[in-house]
């Protein structure tokens, strides 16, 4: 599933009618957008047990608190970002500030050949930033936040953002081409 | 944002492939109406409370005379680890009703009996003295509550009754419980407290509310009956997301007098139970504690902890015994599950999505008594879960009573594991606990439960959609049968369909199956065997529109069926014209548009 398709005034009814505690349209947003937040949390966790605790946690904020977002049209990386917060948090909570990524490696492990990045090294890599930095290579390669939402997602201006960003994916480029 | 370069391109294409890993799956409408249940949204203040109870005279006397008995005797077993059971010390849970000569409660009610509408939620709470349930039912307006009604199900009959009382609550949402010792049956909200004399059939609404802010995401998470005091008690706990979670903190703890309207905070000293994903409690009346199951979270995860709670010392124990991991009805292993409290075994049963399992207080020991089967949580294709059949305990017939909808009630035997219908569904073609890998039943007639296959195309039901109401925020004049429980609701991994929780083929003139084997990952599949229209006729024209894919003849328990691939993005909609129904996963409406516009 991907969530990139409700937009526009119907966001925005939906947005309210869930604020409002209306579970039809809340179940609309789960729908929606439920799989971009478990990319997310699992690219942010490393672990798919953490993954679904987080994204759990993270539909809870999101049913109480959604009522207090001020701009509807922007639930997507309000939702993100919760979801990365609620990440954060889990994998804080496991001890240390990196977790030990654990995901058994389906199918083939040398990833999509074509990448030249085997799968296995993206694991050993991403495991070495934090989860905040997973999280933003995740809302901007796999759910393509532009720069101002990652700011907001993170909590700073877009080009703080940027600048994160471009740290890890050099940190990345570092250790998957060079290293 | 600069464009990317290659290594980047490369990244963002390793990172996808990573990503299908990703725990995405999920069943939106059950997510959503487990928080609507658990966490209903709060608008009001909460009103003052007065703090101090008013004791009841002659428990206290018997308390004291029963514990100067036991003090002389030695007998007197202080602190907080279970007592070997001390009947004298617990007074009977309260006055039981039994069934009059010549009742048949194993056998069916009527089939033609009126039942509560579809957005009946469960028994709640069971008036030992009248021997009947007490459910409260929203009735819905398209998507809004506009009011409830109060209904009975008599255990000794299996016959529901309408009751109509002089008022009602706004809302069903909130705990019940039923008062042996005022002889009412309590409902508990955010925002309002309620009392029910069944006899007299009359509503009262209670001024005082539970002390507890509000603001805080602090929760009534549960609420048992304790026969030493005559009271109620209410636990709150801290529901937090991990977040807004700032450390354990135990549950908030009150009693409550129904008969005076005042909350009274109890006591607690030593270390307490920490549930901070919730915790829940019933009273166990064989050893006069409070048992609680509490959903934590930790480094090493998700899980629970068993915790007992002396009301008498206030004092708190953690269980010896390993609990065992009972997920929740709703699937999550971060909320507790149900639970009862059997009185013919006094042990304490937890059932939910991870199977049942039984706890003896005396003995501080955990049985498994069904291994759960269904070990994936919410996001996963639904199997069998006992949560979804079962809801409270009969002390009359001793035995859980669940329902699958509105329509069927069950029974089940903790002693035997055996089910037994109490309430035929009104339509054929519903699922029974069998046909969810649950166990043994007891049929009520041969063949009242085909299976959902074998009904593919059904063309003997004859229903129309006439009822209407929202699903998806769609307009109701565009919906036929809709409304939760009675929709399509996802994929089954089991069995090459789709689910219809609480919904049989009786109630749709169009049944929808995908085989899912064949599909590609990120792509979603409609199929239809449409009465009264040609399917191979009616796909030809889908497969034109714009973000259909070609159609698909596809073999879905040996019947033939179109399946149409959307090439779209997510999204579900149902929407309904005349006597077809859609169950698409794209965008929707500009395609749903086209699809009617294309109807024959």
């Amino acid at each position: 599933m991907n969530g990139q398709v409700m937009g526009g005034q119907r966001v925005v009814t939906t947005v309210e009618l869930a604020g409002a505690g209306d579970e039809v349209a809340f179940a609309r947003l789960v729908a929606t957008y439920h799989a971009d937040m478990a990319r997310v949390a699992f690219v942010a966790c490393g672990d798919r047990e953490l993954a679904e605790d987080a994204v759990q946690a993270a539909w809870l904020v999101a049913w109480r608190k959604l009522h207090s977002l001020r701009d509807p049209d922007r639930v997507r990386p309000w939702l993100l970002a919760v979801t990365a917060n609620e990440a954060r948090q889990i994998v804080r909570r496991r001890r240390g500030p990196v977790v030990e990524i654990d995901v058994e490696v389906r199918g083939d492990p040398r990833g999509d050949p074509s990448t030249g990045i085997e799968r296995l090294d993206l694991r050993r890599a991403l495991a070495h930033l934090s989860p905040d930095d997973r999280a933003l290579l995740a809302m901007h390669y796999l759910v393509d936040l532009s720069s101002d939402e990652l700011g907001a997602a993170v909590g700073t201006s877009a080009s703080t953002a940027r600048t994160r960003l471009c740290r890890a994916v050099d940190r990345l480029r570092k250790e998957l081409r060079d290293g | 944002m600069a464009e990317r370069d290659r290594f980047e391109l490369d990244l963002g294409t390793a990172l996808s492939a990573y990503a299908e890993d990703a725990p995405t799956q999920v069943r939106p409408t059950e997510l959503a109406r487990h928080f609507a249940t658990a966490y209903p949204h709060r608008r009001t203040v909460i009103g003052r409370w007065r703090p101090v109870a008013t004791p009841r005279l002659a428990w206290i006397l018997l308390l004291l005379a029963v514990l100067l008995t036991a003090m002389a005797g030695g007998l007197l077993v202080v602190g907080s680890r279970p007592p070997q059971k001390l009947p004298l010390v617990v007074p009977p849970i309260g006055q039981l009703s039994t069934c009059p000569a010549g009742s048949t409660p194993d056998k069916p009610g009527p089939v033609d009996q009126a039942r509560p509408p579809e957005s009946f939620g469960g028994m709640r709470a069971f008036d030992r003295r009248a021997g009947r349930f007490v459910a409260l039912v929203d009735i819905l307006t398209g998507n809004e509550v506009t009011g409830v009604e109060t209904w009975t199900f008599d255990v000794c009959t299996n016959g529901w009754t309408r009751m109509h009382p002089n008022r009602e609550p706004s809302r069903s949402a909130g705990e019940l419980v039923y008062d042996v010792d005022s002889d009412v049956t309590i409902l508990v909200t955010s925002r309002e407290v309620w009392a029910y004399d069944l006899r007299a059939d009359t509503w009262t609404r209670k001024g005082s509310l539970p002390p507890i802010d509000p603001t805080s995401s602090i929760h009534v998470t549960s609420w048992a009956y304790d026969p030493v005091t005559g009271l109620v008690v209410a636990a709150a706990a801290e529901i937090a997301a991990a977040a807004e979670f700032e450390g354990s903190r135990p549950p908030e703890l009150w009693s409550y007098d129904v008969a005076t309207d005042t909350w009274t905070p109890i006591r607690q000293g030593g270390q307490a139970a920490t549930g901070d994903r919730g915790v829940r409690f019933v009273y166990d009346a064989s050893a006069d504690r409070m048992v609680g199951f509490a959903a934590t979270q930790s480094e090493d995860g998700s899980g629970y902890e068993t915790w007992l709670f002396d009301l008498r010392t206030g004092t708190w124990s953690r269980a010896g015994a390993d609990t065992p991991n009972i997920k929740s009805l709703w699937g999550f292993n971060a909320y507790p599950p149900a639970m009862v409290y059997d009185e013919v075994a006094e042990r304490t049963v937890v059932f939910g999505e991870g199977g049942m399992a039984a706890y003896d207080t005396t003995e501080d020991r955990w049985e498994i008594l069904i291994e759960g089967n269904a070990p994936e949580p919410i996001w996963s294709p639904p199997g069998p879960s006992y949560g979804w059949w079962m809801d409270a305990y009969d002390p009359v017939n001793k035995r859980l009573v669940g329902h699958r909808d509105a329509d069927s009630i069950w029974a089940f035997d903790l002693a035997t594991g055996q089910w037994t219908v109490l309430i035929e569904a009104v339509r054929p073609g519903g699922t029974t606990p069998a046909d969810n890998g649950l166990g043994p039943v007891v049929p009520a007639r041969p063949g009242w439960a085909p299976d959902l296959e074998a009904m593919l195309p059904s063309d003997v039901n004859g229903v129309t959609f006439t009822k209407t109401s929202v699903v998806g925020g769609i307009p109701s004049t565009r919906l036929g049968k809709g409304g939760w429980g009675t929709v399509p609701l996802g994929f089954d991994g089991l069995k090459p369909a789709l689910d219809f929780y609480g919904s049989t083929l009786a109630d749709l003139d169009i049944a929808i199956a995908t085989p899912t084997d064949w599909l590609a990952a990120d792509t979603f599949a409609i199929a239809f065997q449409v009465k009264g229209h040609d399917p191979t006729e009616l796909a030809r024209l889908l497969a034109d529109l714009p973000g259909v894919g070609p159609a698909v003849t596809a073999t879905v328990g040996g019947k033939q069926v179109q399946v149409l691939r959307s090439t779209g993005g997510m999204g579900v909609d149902l929407y309904v014209k005349d006597d077809v129904l859609f169950y698409v996963f794209t965008d929707g409406t500009p395609l749903i548009d086209g699809i009617i516009a294309a109807l024959p």
